[in-house]
């Protein structure tokens, strides 16, 4: 039973799950429950000039109709979110950054029904409350809005865009080291192009919902998130109540990636109706609206300019990337910090850029910084490779480095060439002929491609309460949160290693505010630093028990020092060579249970770290320390084929290698390198956020014209995780796996078309229409 | 994505339906923000709410609902089965997948007066009493075959229905008729391997 890191362990909650026992926010109904439904915009911008609710109020059902002058107790949540997740995405910042990134997705600088102002299509106007969710969505339905109209933009405009934070304030958003004019100079081949990724929304199955019960004073709010510690410090900052008293409970999750981490105005809207009703009240979001009251990954353009000797060495790296925001939030994802880490280089400028249109502020999704930009990276590199006449693979290999070509501090760990061997020989590039076009099989034309996947170790502070009995359980108890990462099972594999009990012995109880505090689930960070406090906690366990049975008359451990008293699978072993199992220590004490709280902090996090976590904000200490360049990395290799009649584009087979320090658990991490790979197609081929540019509206706002991968779409999907020891990134020498697996998919499957067919496709997706 | 579905026999998938005829499909309308099937929401007396009686998981229940009450809504709302999930309440995603005597059906476009009389499986009526799994159960928990859990309540039911249609034949034709059991987490590989494995008797 020591022995359950890094094994296949089915998941703990996997009989919840298949029985429709796992409770997600939306299933808790308390008793005497109404429903919300949202009445949106249909106009992007201008001013909502009158509402006539009078056919939504005379609806059977409907109960209340509540507009922005009849709610008084609605309450925006603003300056605290900006300290909160997506200010600015995953990157720690000083107050005066926090003041100009303004504020964050969803939670805005501007918040709607605050005024008469429309800013976006879909912004939330009304609230109907009735007796029926059908009767409340027609009620919705029945409000007719009537608007002054002015002039609206969806598409962000590249050309007029600015830097953020420039100056003293850049916060590595502008960076240049050496001339990269002068590296253009001396270069053989130069690679000079721009990559366009377009709107996409995160699309979690279940839908976003808040449930919101006033008990006096007191108010307990279900909701799905990715950060029940933001949310219950945002509700109660809010209201201007004691955090104690707001409860926020989500212990399951419907998929989130991104979308489920803030504080919405949808949220704050539910809470003060049902305070308005005086009675709980629960509202769904519908599908299309789940477009316009949350965020989305905003549209881009990341522009390359690289030059290579004829060794293939880089002499110049130039990264542009704008995104695009709101008119009212500075959302940034700053994915150039990323690209900059790749691959050695003398000179380097990279340049964060954004351009505003009339939007909800966007956020962040799945691979914030990374989606998008390696898109454009690893197709660059590819045109590169050809250009200079190179197998793609190599031209990674002899610009790979051990060193952080900006921060020039060593990786704490790097295995991205081993990854394309790992990959190279469980795929069988060496089958691959280079020429375009080279291989076919029928009417089908064959092409074979490659990209770098990265995500950096983002780690943040954390707590977590441990108790153990003597009777051979542990309960596990933390604000962490499982959102199909597998997390209550790697907390209890965990716990189960360091004390020595059966996996299914260790209860986890999680996705609560009033739980130790544990860093939001975003930027692949749980796992190393939620998991990294349950295992100090039972160290601490075991410390704890070892200083108690070496003070006894007798026992084995009786007398021994307790400093050269370790814990060790669950035996506490003396350096004299005297031993006991930690459960028959336990046995012998008083109570026969302890209780203690764990601590994850990182020599490099700054107090500023901590409290911004603590606050329930993302205080990420790394990827860059002063030290130390912390990144997980791993290559993805791609079959693609495209019928040379229909045109048709497949993707018969996708394999990945990737290393990311200790891997948990076998299972559950496959399975989230397996659907982040399955993420990669989608963008490569599917997904993309349609606008109507005349009315500045998200057009496809469903499931089904939104496009995602069905099952027919996913063939052969093979992941291999390579074995990577890391001592520097946290005691567990974990690096976080969540994202990795979509970071390269898209250029993989972009330079995989080249191949097969010479189209080189410089935006996403890749459509049937772009092979004609 | 995957084109040329042929529809299955008693389901209704995502695809399929809106590939069928003109007549169903004019109930989504073009499925843009405004035009859903939501719209199927339209008012009623409350106080002539009618009365129906199902059998559902092998009990008998009767119960009052509005006409408009959706049956994924009569299961969840008024019946408290919870297990049924909603993830779009529009017919394109599968979550709501339930047995309606035997077929698997999504339950968000079916109004529950309709299906008055009618036996119904829901996920929570698949274990046996004893409360051992049903093989799908277990072959889900045992591949993987899901992550986030939101969609396999319909996954589960779909791919029961899919073996006992006799489209489990292959790989390819499993991907084919899951297809309308949309996953956002990207389990589709493990839950192919789980309908594979109870086909073959390899699980319960
Ligand atoms: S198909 Fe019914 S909820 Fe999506
Ligand atoms: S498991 Fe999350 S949507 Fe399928």
């Amino acid at each position: 039973m020591a022995q359950t890191i890094n094994t296949a362990v089915t998941r703990t909650d996997a009989p919840r799950k298949v029985t429709g026992t796992a409770t997600y926010a939306a299933d808790f109904m308390p008793a005497g429950m109404l429903h919300g439904a949202l009445a949106t915009s249909s106009v992007a911008v201008g001013t909502l000039t009158g509402m006539d609710i009078s056919k939504a109020e005379a609806e059977p059902g409907v109960l209340a109709v509540f507009t922005r002058e009849t709610l008084p107790d609605y309450k925006s949540v603003k300056g605290f979110y900006a300290g909160g997740p997506g200010s600015a995405s995953f990157w720690p910042m000083n107050e005066s950054q926090l003041r100009s990134y303004s504020a964050g997705p969803g939670s805005a600088s501007f918040w709607p029904m605050e005024d008469a102002r429309i800013r976006y299509a879909g912004q939330p106007i009304a609230y109907v409350v009735a007796e029926t969710a059908a009767a409340a969505r027609r009620g919705a339905q029945l409000i007719e809005a009537t608007y002054d109209i002015a002039e609206s933009t969806i598409a962000m405009d590249p050309a007029d865009s600015f830097v953020i934070g420039a100056g003293d304030d850049s916060d590595g958003m502008v960076i240049t080291k050496g001339d990269v004019a002068e590296g253009l100079s001396v270069a053989t081949q130069i690679v000079d192009s721009e990559y366009v990724t377009p709107f996409q929304h995160h699309n979690p199955m279940e839908m976003f919902s808040a449930t919101a019960e006033w008990r006096g004073d007191r108010l307990t709010v279900w909701m799905p998130s990715q950060s029940v510690k933001t949310l219950r410090s945002g509700i109660a900052k809010a209201y201007d109540m004691s955090e104690t008293s707001v409860r926020v409970i989500s212990p399951f999750v419907g998929g989130a990636f991104g979308s489920k981490a803030g504080v919405t105005p949808y949220t704050m809207l539910t809470i003060a109706a049902a305070k308005a009703m005086g009675a709980p009240v629960r509202l769904i979001v519908t599908r299309p609206q789940m477009y316009t009251v949350a965020t989305f990954r905003p549209e881009s353009v990341q522009r390359f300019r690289i030059g290579a000797d004829a060794a293939g060495k880089l002499t110049a790296f130039e990264h542009i990337e704008i995104s695009q925001t709101s008119q009212f939030d500075a959302v940034v994802n700053p994915g150039t910090h990323i690209t900059r880490a790749m691959y050695a280089c003398p000179n380097i400028h990279t340049e964060q850029r954004l351009s505003r249109s009339d939007t909800n502020s966007g956020g962040f999704m799945r691979a914030p910084n990374e989606m998008q930009t390696f898109f454009g990276l690893e197709s660059a590199m590819d045109e590169l490779a050809i250009k200079l006449g190179m197998d793609p693979v190599e031209l990674r290999r002899v610009n790979d480095t051990d060193r952080h070509p900006v921060a020039d501090v060593p990786f704490s760990s790097r295995s991205l060439m081993e990854s394309y061997d790992a990959v190279a020989d469980s795929f069988g590039w060496a089958n691959r002929t280079p020429e375009v076009g080279s291989m076919t099989d029928g009417d089908w034309l064959v092409g074979y491609g490659c990209a770098t996947a990265t995500y950096p170790t983002n780690i943040l502070a954390s707590n977590a309460r441990v108790r153990m009995h003597s009777t051979g359980e542990a309960y596990i108890e933390l604000a962490a949160h499982d959102v199909g990462t597998g997390t209550y099972t790697i907390m209890a594999q965990i716990a189960a290693a360091r004390l020595g009990l059966p996996v299914e012995a260790c209860d986890v109880v999680m996705g609560e505010g009033d739980m130790p505090v544990a860093p939001l689930a975003g930027g692949s960070t749980t796992a190393a630093s939620a998991g990294s406090a349950v295992h100090d906690a039972c160290l601490k366990i075991g410390r704890q028990i070892a200083a108690q049975v070496s003070a006894m008359s007798e026992g084995p451990l009786s007398g021994v020092d307790p400093a050269a008293i370790t814990l060790e699978n669950g035996v506490l072993k003396a350096s004299g060579g005297q031993s006991q199992p930690l459960i028959e220590a336990l046995a012998s004490t008083a109570t026969g249970q302890i209780e203690v709280i764990g601590e994850f902090r990182h020599k490099a996090m700054t107090d500023q770290m901590i409290k911004t976590t603590f606050q329930g904000g993302y205080g990420s200490a790394g990827p860059v320390t002063p030290e130390m360049a912390m990144f997980a990395f791993g290559a993805e290799m791609v079959e693609v084929r495209v019928h040379r009649w229909t045109h048709e584009i497949r993707v018969p087979r996708l394999h990945g290698a990737f290393a990311a320090g200790t891997i948990l658990n076998r299972k559950t991490a496959h399975s989230q390198l397996m659907g982040g790979m399955i993420w990669g197609i989608g963008s490569a081929l599917h997904e993309v956020t349609e606008i109507d540019t005349p009315r500045a509206r998200f057009l496809n706002t469903n499931i089904a014209e939104y496009l995602i991968p069905v099952n027919a779409d996913v063939r052969e999907i093979r992941v291999e995780m390579l074995d990577e020891r890391d001592d520097y990134v946290n005691p567990l020498g974990v690096k976080g796996i969540g994202e990795l697996g979509i970071v390269g998919t898209a250029a993989a499957i972009a330079n995989a078309v080249y191949h097969a067919t010479g189209k080189r496709l410089r935006h996403l997706p890749i459509r049937t229409s772009d092979m004609v | 994505m995957s084109h040329n579905k042929v529809p299955p026999r008693a389901g209704i998938s995502r695809r399929s339906f809106l590939g069928s005829t003109g007549a169903v499909g004019a109930v989504l309308g073009a499925g843009t923000q405004h035009a859903s099937a939501q719209q199927s929401d339209t008012g009623v007396a409350p106080n002539s709410q009618p009365k129906i009686e199902l059998t559902i998981n092998g009990k008998r229940r009767t119960l009052t609902v509005e006409p408009r009450t959706t049956l994924v809504e009569a299961l969840r709302d008024n019946l408290g089965l919870t297990g049924t999930k909603i993830g779009c309440n529009q017919g394109q995603c599968g979550a709501c997948t339930i047995l309606l005597n035997g077929n698997r059906v999504n339950s968000c476009l079916i109004l529950a007066l309709s299906v008055n009389g009618a036996k119904i499986t829901t996920v929570e009526g698949l274990a046996n009493p004893d409360g051992s799994l049903h093989p799908m159960q277990t072959a889900f928990a045992e591949h993987d075959a899901f992550q986030c859990g939101y969609c396999t309540p319909g996954q589960i039911l779909s791919a029961i229905a899919c073996i006992d249609e006799g489209h489990a034949g292959s790989a390819d034709e499993i991907r084919e008729y899951m297809s309308g059991n949309l996953c956002r987490c990207g389990a589709y590989p493990n839950i192919v391997a789980a309908v594979e494995a109870v086909r073959d008797g390899k699980e319960g």
